[in-house]
């Protein structure tokens, strides 16, 4: 519908269509709002702080995210942490375990002074309150799986005195560190450290159970250590949990940046990191490791930007942990490019549903716009019936009408026009045509008198009847002439090519030829050519030439020129004679019908062919006019529409 | 020579002009259209007139009251009786679509009265020559075609 009612107008030139406006500026303007907005949401305002709302919003959205995870992922370590303090805590205030050991104590003491002497060693397992250690601690381990190992230890050699771990009593236990700092110090103690049989990273929770300040040399401190897969402890709670994306990574280190959790990337070179060896000196989880806690754009151990939350983690006296939760900032980039382009895309269907709307709309306004242009088209073309059909809102129907109003108006007058034209013509006609035949009677019979009464008819009667005939010779002149005038009014213009060069130096041949005793010099410019009728441009012609002719009757050598001129940047023809000339004062007289400038005595002449001149020419879209001083010389200046 | 003419004073000055140029031949007048009809066609007053003495020409006015010459040269040429018959026009009427219509309907001649008396002098001593005396006639046909 919109594409046909296109094929149907017609553009003119720059001129552009009310629906073609209204789309261009209804786009630009949406275009513009939209371009505006979605560079202040998508860049933010270059040069400033202030950053792309979705970014920003986007950046937010991440932090909260991160930070919940941070928090929850340390409350559960926390947690953790504090259930397997008090598993061990409940074990080494238990009375029943205390009187047991202090039972061993001689034993004990005795093999300690005796290192080598494995058999001291066996003999205490097969005491019963060792036995009766060694399932409390096969229990403990039963009930709780977590732990890998259950075992005292005795200090200062460090040998194992009981174990659910199948270890022999009197072997040698690693992990002196949490040996001596549960010595040491009260309460329960974290050590985090390398497994050297197994390689792998293990959570030792140690206690001192007794301080032995007996009589027994040698010994001194009972610990229990509580042994947990660090893997175990980090896969439920840190690997785990809701995730943040792709990017999304969460890692534990110590209270130096060592990690203890082996990491989601390669480091820069590629190699992957070993936990409890590998140190991350980057921000996030240095801040984290030195007890400090928060959320902040930084950079991570690949060097690469990151959002991070950082948390601390108080596991134990001695034992600060730090936990970094962190996503990458190209993948927040990422989610930004993503609603840009949603963005873009609903603003794009946007526009085209508007640009639609806006057509429609500048349619429905056009259309009675359009139906009064075509309609004034087919008036001017000539169908002086057509009108509009009312149409659209209130304002476009009052025009219609007034339009219509105007119409009828036209027609009626142009009708009129018409009748009255049509009746003068036939009225002028009838006229000039009806009164030759008086006219022929008049000067027939006055030749009859004076041809067959001879002798009556003489002298000054004779003259008299001479006068009547040329009164009425004279008057068939005029007869003529006004005839002609009247033809030339009615004729429809041929339009041909028309040689008025040629024309003229014909007219001027049979002038010459006409009185061959006169001395005239005719000057005709070449090759000029107009489009028009060739009968009537040739009686323009003929008409100003012989005007020219006999206003220089009089004189003994006269010139005649035709040519071209320039006339106020309009390129004219002109008729020029060097001869009587005519007073300037009476030139507005000189194209009206029967006006003369001159008496008939001197120069002979109806006053109608100049009349005719101008209408002809009018005719053809030109016009005339003349430039005289008395005995100067004449010049008629003329144009005949479009030369 | 039959002339049809509804102006009394042309009527004369025709009449005149042919005897100044001492042209004998005898001439009918008829004044109307009508009347021309009823002479051609030797009809209502002119029942008794013998067809066969068809006139050399017929001058033929066009403004004429009852029927008008255009109508008078359409009915000529249509019978075949006057089909042939020399017609000139003679009239005042110098408009394009007279003399148009009057070639279309078979006028062998069109002329302008003109409304000076010499050259009217002139216009009719010349057309009375050559259609009287220059122009062949074409044969009688009427009397043959009766018979036939």
């Amino acid at each position: 519908m919109l594409l046909k009612r296109n094929s149907e107008k017609r553009d003119e030139g720059i001129f552009f269509s009310l629906r073609s406006r209204m789309i261009f500026w209804f786009g630009i303007l949406f275009t513009l709002f939209i371009v505006v907005e979605l560079t202040l949401v998508v860049y933010g305002i270059p040069f400033t702080d202030y950053k792309s709302f979705f970014h920003s919003h986007i950046e937010r959205e991440t932090f909260d995210s991160l930070n919940q995870i941070a928090d929850i992922k340390k409350e559960l370590s926390l947690a953790w942490i504090e259930e397997r303090k008090s598993d061990i805590a409940i074990f080494s205030k238990n009375p029943v375990v205390r009187r047991n050991l202090e039972k061993l104590a001689s034993a004990i003491g005795s093999a300690i002074e005796n290192p080598e002497n494995g058999s001291l060693w066996r003999e205490i397992t097969q005491e019963p309150v060792c036995i009766a250690l060694a399932e409390h601690c096969d229990l403990l381990k039963n009930e709780k799986p977590i732990y890998e190992k259950i075992r005292i230890v005795e200090l200062p050699t460090g040998r194992v005195i009981v174990s659910s771990g199948g270890e022999q009593a009197g072997e040698q236990a690693e992990f002196k560190q949490a040996l001596s700092r549960a010595a040491n110090f009260p309460g329960t103690h974290l050590t985090i450290v390398k497994d050297r049989s197994t390689g792998e990273s293990v959570l030792v929770f140690s206690r001192r159970i007794l301080r032995v300040i007996s009589t027994v040399e040698g010994w001194k401190d009972a610990v229990v250590e509580m042994i947990v897969k660090a893997d175990d402890f980090l896969r439920p709670i840190i690997h785990t949990g809701k995730g943040l994306g792709r990017t999304y990574e969460a890692l534990l280190v110590d209270a130096d940046g060592t990690i203890l959790s082996s990491l989601k990337y390669p480091l820069p070179d590629g190699s992957l990191a070993t936990p409890l060896e590998y140190r991350i000196g980057a921000e996030p989880a240095r801040l984290a490791g030195q007890g400090r806690e928060g959320s902040f754009i930084s950079v991570d151990y690949r060097g690469k930007q990151v959002l991070a939350a950082y948390r601390h983690i108080p596991a134990a006296p001695h034992t600060s942990l730090g936990l970094v939760v962190k996503m990458d900032m190209a993948e927040v980039d990422a989610t930004v490019v993503e609603g840009m382009r949603k963005t873009a895309i609903v603003g794009l269907v946007g526009l085209i549903l508007f640009l639609i709307m806006a057509a429609m709309l500048a349619q429905r306004f056009a259309r009675p716009i359009h139906a009064l242009s075509r309609t004034a088209e087919r008036i001017q073309a000539g169908d002086l019936g057509a009108r509009v059909k009312e149409s659209g809102g209130s304002e476009e129907r009052l025009l219609i009408r007034q339009f219509n109003t105007m119409a009828d108006a036209l027609e009626k007058r142009r009708q009129e026009l018409e009748a009255a034209y049509s009746e003068l013509e036939s009225f002028s006609y009838s006229i000039s045509h009806d009164l030759r035949t008086p006219l022929r009677a008049i000067d027939g019979y006055t030749h009859i008198i004076m041809e067959d009464y001879p002798d009556v008819i003489q002298g000054e009667v004779k003259g008299y009847f001479k006068k009547v005939t040329l009164a009425s010779a004279r008057m068939g002149n005029l007869i003529d002439e006004l005839l002609h005038l009247s033809v030339v009014s009615k004729k429809t213009l041929a339009h041909t090519k028309v040689d008025l060069s040629g024309i003229m130096r014909e007219i001027a041949t049979e002038l010459k030829e006409s009185e061959p005793e006169r001395q005239v010099e005719f000057v005709i410019e070449d090759g000029l050519t107009v489009t028009g009728d060739k009968v009537l441009l040739a009686d323009v012609l003929a008409n100003l030439l012989g005007n020219a002719w006999k206003f220089t009757s009089k004189k003994r050598k006269a010139v005649i020129e035709f040519g071209t001129a320039v006339v106020k940047d309009e390129k004219v023809f002109y008729v020029r004679d060097n001869g009587a000339g005519f007073d300037s004062r009476y030139a507005h007289k000189l194209f009206q019908p029967f006006q003369r400038l001159h008496a008939e005595s001197d120069f002979p002449g109806t006053g109608i062919g100049l009349a005719t001149v101008a209408r002809i020419l009018q005719k053809h879209g030109g016009r005339v006019w003349a430039e005289s001083a008395l005995d100067k010389g004449t010049t008629f200046f003329f144009t005949v529409g479009g030369m | 020579m039959l002339l049809v003419e509804d102006n009394p004073a042309d009527i004369e000055l025709t009449l005149r002009a042919l005897k100044k140029e001492n042209i004998p031949n005898p001439v009918d007048v008829v004044t109307d259209g009508a009347e021309a009809l009823d002479y051609l066609f030797g009809e209502g007053a002119y029942k008794e007139r013998d067809l066969s003495n068809a006139p050399a020409v017929v001058l033929l006015d066009l403004k004429m009251p009852k029927v008008g010459g255009l109508e008078v040269l359409k009915c000529m040429r249509i019978d075949k009786r006057t089909r042939s018959q020399p017609v000139v026009v003679l009239t005042s009427s110098s408009l394009e679509q007279d003399l148009i219509a009057s070639y279309e309907l078979g006028a062998n001649s069109y002329i302008i009265k003109p409304v000076d008396y010499k050259k009217f002098l002139e216009a009719v001593k010349e057309l009375g020559i050559y259609w009287l005396f220059t122009n062949e006639s074409p044969p009688n046909t009427n009397v043959a075609d009766e018979q036939a």
